[in-house]
């Protein structure tokens, strides 16, 4: 199967420009990813920040009480 | 309008007392693996030698302890990030009974010698199968619950679940990819390089998505709740999910500093490696700073102990790994214990705590009580504190002095320590230090069992837990369009499962096909050839024992290996092995170039009974190999398997296979036979006497005085 792949990858004129290709377009998807997270105001991500603590109100933070 | 429902803490408690057995049951297979190491006689039978031992207990406590705690963390918060239950009972159960019986499979199969021998990949071909089957089943449900969630938006937690179920089943398709012998033996699709490279590309991110991003997912979800605060910053914790996954993926190679890789792969990992320190203290900063404002409360409440204890071993784990990746920190600490120290701060320290911290969490609330001891949960944290601290220090000691020792030369150019076995009883202090960590470790994993125990009796098990949330609208488009695209993904997991995949597998693709493409990234030699049918199946008892857990096959380009083993390893050596036998860890000594150092005698009486045949020696005794034959009736089958994976035997050949073995076998009874020993030429210790001397003799370069008999 390996060499399957491998034989129709070589036919593929310039191949080896290829891994280049594919670091640029994914270390500018990073960048534009900071970018954005850089920019963003901190209010719009609160909701989400908060999703874990809304799932069950009125519980006690800390179980880990002295038997009683 | 306000829908209710209820959430099921029954497959949660499940996978909990799954993970707090099997985790008990691995600690225990690693304690003896450990102990073993300072009193040979440790090793009983054939089914629990040391090269038995190791993978059960690697396999158990990685995929069984964190596997299980995987999934009761998932199953637990996932449908309370997403305000609904999980998807499908049916598939719920299915995938708990599946990778239970997948654990006991592996438990059964390690010790019987049914290896790939590919580290942390051990389990053989229908166990991987069913392990794919069990993985998708998880996915599905992971996904049919995403899809019908209360909540619009995924919570960071959510991303690496799915960045991890993705992730791991890509590592796990790719790597276990191989041709099936019998129902039990297969041989690796890939051969020598290239399977090193695979395997390591997969044992990295075995790490990082198994140990790591799912656990962050946790940490992500448990630190918060515990602490009763949101995450210290919430754009810290995106721009760790995507640095962490597009980084980690390209990481693996810094397994292979020094060995044949070629160097441009090398680089490579060590570059990626280094960048990975940036997102790893970033995730370990938000967690830590996440408790800002509430450190006093990290006095009272034990969870939030084992987490800042759990925190500070990732974070320095994360720091140690990117400097082990560095070729000058490489050259001392690889194949030494540095590296098991280095794991078990991970192990031990980031997924043991963290998974303890969970329990204390979960239990009382699950079965809606307080923790039945609050002392003996302090006592856990402290003793397993003391357990880790024990149980790495030592071996720290023991990597620095096994490198040093093995690198120490005379003023005339001699090695100091020629004999291998002086650095092997140098660090024997080491050994039992680093078993009283273990049994530490242990103890506060005993009490841990009987005070869940003991919370678990007082309580009253809540299987149900009634919850209600507003039913998802349907957001009108303009709503969609006009935030930002960010916001955009986080509500399309299938989105985010495809661009996760694309990140990950670009990653994967470039690290690999040009060493599978590129001919002069593996030099052909000529002197090289396959295997003889007798030191193949020489070779498969060698893979089945497991010898690769202590015995490396990679001689690094240093004047100090090659003045002790011989010529450095090329590339073009290994052609022919299916699966490489690199190793990662020198208990004892190198084997790339033994064939020929030790006449074929010496090689049966150390077989035998090593500590008595060299004195000092921890290697297990191999008795069973005088008893048990050669299994003759798949041999004319594994060479058919060889041709097909494109090792130039002819096909006439395979039918002869047999026949041809029996010379071979008939010459080295002979020969041992002129030294006083009688023994059956279809015994398997012929076979493995024929393996071992073939090692490294392809392209050996002859003693200049022609003298064969090396001290051991």
């Amino acid at each position: 199967m390996l060499k399957y792949i491998a034989n129709h990858l070589n036919s593929i004129n310039g191949i080896a420009l290829w891994p280049t290709i594919s670091f640029v377009f994914f270390f500018a998807f990073f960048l534009v990813m900071v970018w954005w997270v850089l920019t963003t105001p901190k209010k719009d991500l609160e909701h989400i920040a908060h999703v874990p603590l809304n799932d069950e109100e009125g519980q006690p933070i800390n179980t880990l009480k002295d038997r009683s | 309008m306000i829908e209710r429902f209820a959430y099921d803490n029954r497959p949660v408690r499940a996978f909990l007392w799954a993970t707090i057995f099997w985790g008990t049951v691995g600690m225990l297979v690693g304690l003896w693996a450990a102990l073993q190491l300072v009193l040979p006689q440790l090793n009983l039978w054939e089914w629990f030698t040391f090269g038995r031992l190791r993978p059960l207990h690697t396999n158990s406590v990685v995929f069984a302890f964190v596997g299980n705690g995987i999934f009761a963390g998932v199953y637990y918060s996932l449908p309370r990030l997403l305000k609904t239950q999980m998807w499908s009972r049916t598939l719920t159960l299915l995938q708990f009974w599946s990778w239970q019986a997948i654990i006991v499979s592996a438990a059964i199969t390690l010790p019987l010698g049914i290896t790939a021998s590919k580290e942390y990949a051990e389990l053989e071909w229908p166990i991987d199968i069913a392990i794919t089957i069990s993985w998708v089943l998880f996915g599905i449900n992971m996904f049919g619950t995403i899809l019908k969630r209360r909540e619009k938006h995924l919570y960071v937690a959510i991303w690496f679940y799915i960045a991890t179920w993705v992730t791991v089943a890509m590592l796990h398709i790719v790597n276990s990819y191989a041709i099936p012998v019998t129902l039990w033996k297969s041989y690796s699709g890939y051969a020598g390089v290239q399977d090193a490279l695979v395997q390591w590309w997969y044992g990295h991110n075995a790490v990082a998505f198994f140990l790591t991003t799912p656990y962050l997912g946790l940490m992500y979800y448990f630190v918060p709740k515990a602490a009763n605060r949101p995450v210290y910053s919430y754009k810290l914790s995106i721009i760790h999910f995507w640095a962490l996954i597009f980084i980690y993926i390209w990481a693996g190679p810094h397994h292979l500093l020094y060995s044949s890789l070629p160097e441009w792969a090398q680089s490579l990992g060590t570059v990626f490696s280094i960048m990975l320190i940036a997102p790893s203290w970033g995730g370990m900063l938000n967690g830590l700073l996440t408790l800002r404002g509430a450190w006093d409360r990290v006095r009272e409440d034990v969870v939030l102990k084992f987490f800042v204890v759990a925190l500070t071993a990732y974070g320095m784990a994360t720091l140690e790994g990117p400097l082990l990746s560095i070729k000058a920190f490489n050259a001392i600490s690889h194949f030494t214990d540095w590296t098991i120290a280095h794991v078990h701060v991970g192990a031990l320290g980031w997924n043991g705590f963290l998974t303890f911290g969970m329990i204390y969490f979960l239990v009382p609330r699950l079965f809606r009580t307080k923790m039945w001891s609050r002392k003996l949960a302090n006592g856990h944290f402290w003793i397993g504190t003391l357990g880790i601290i024990f149980y790495t220090i030592p071996l720290y000691f023991a990597g620095f002095t096994q490198s040093l020792m093995w690198k120490q030369f005379t003023p005339d150019g001699y090695l100091v320590y020629s004999n291998f076995l002086d650095t092997v009883l140098q660090i024997n202090y080491a050994y039992w230090l680093r078993s009283l960590g273990g049994t530490l470790y242990l103890i506060g994993t005993f009490m841990m069992v009987y005070n869940v125990y003991r919370t678990a009796k007082q309580g009253s098990f809540l299987a149900s837990e009634p919850a209600e949330a507003p039913a998802m609208e349907k957001e009108s488009r303009e709503v969609s369009v006009s935030g930002h695209w960010h916001r955009w993904i986080e509500k399309r997991p299938m989105q985010m499962l495809f661009f996760s995949l694309i990140a990950v597998a670009i990653g994967g693709m470039v690290e690999m096909i040009p060493t599978f493409l590129i001919q002069s990234n593996v030099p052909t030699i000529t002197s090289v050839k396959p295997y003889t049918p007798l030191e193949l199946q020489g070779r498969d008892i060698y893979v089945a024992e497991g010898c690769y857990n202590c015995h490396s096959q990679m001689i690094r380009p240093f004047r100090s290996e090659t003045e002790r083993y011989g010529e450095y390893s090329k590339a073009g050596e290994f052609i022919y092995d299916r699966p490489f036998q690199w190793g990662s860890k020198r208990t004892g000594p190198d084997l790339a170039r033994v064939g020929g150092k030790y006449q074929d005698s010496w090689h049966f009486y150390h077989m035998l009974d090593p500590g008595k045949f060299v004195k000092g020696s921890m290697m297990p005794p191999y008795p069973h190999m005088f008893e048990k034959q050669i299994d003759l009736k798949n041999t004319e089958r594994k060479i058919d398997v060889m041709r097909k994976l494109g090792v130039p035997y002819t096909a006439e050949f395979a039918r002869t296979a047999n026949d041809s073995l029996m010379v071979q076998a008939q010459g080295i009874a002979d020969n041992l036979a002129k030294g006083g020993i009688e023994i059956d030429a279809d015994k398997q210790i012929i076979a493995m006497i024929a393996y071992l001397q073939r090692l490294g003799t392809d392209i050996k370069v002859k003693p200049l005085n022609g003298d064969t008999q090396v001290k051991p």
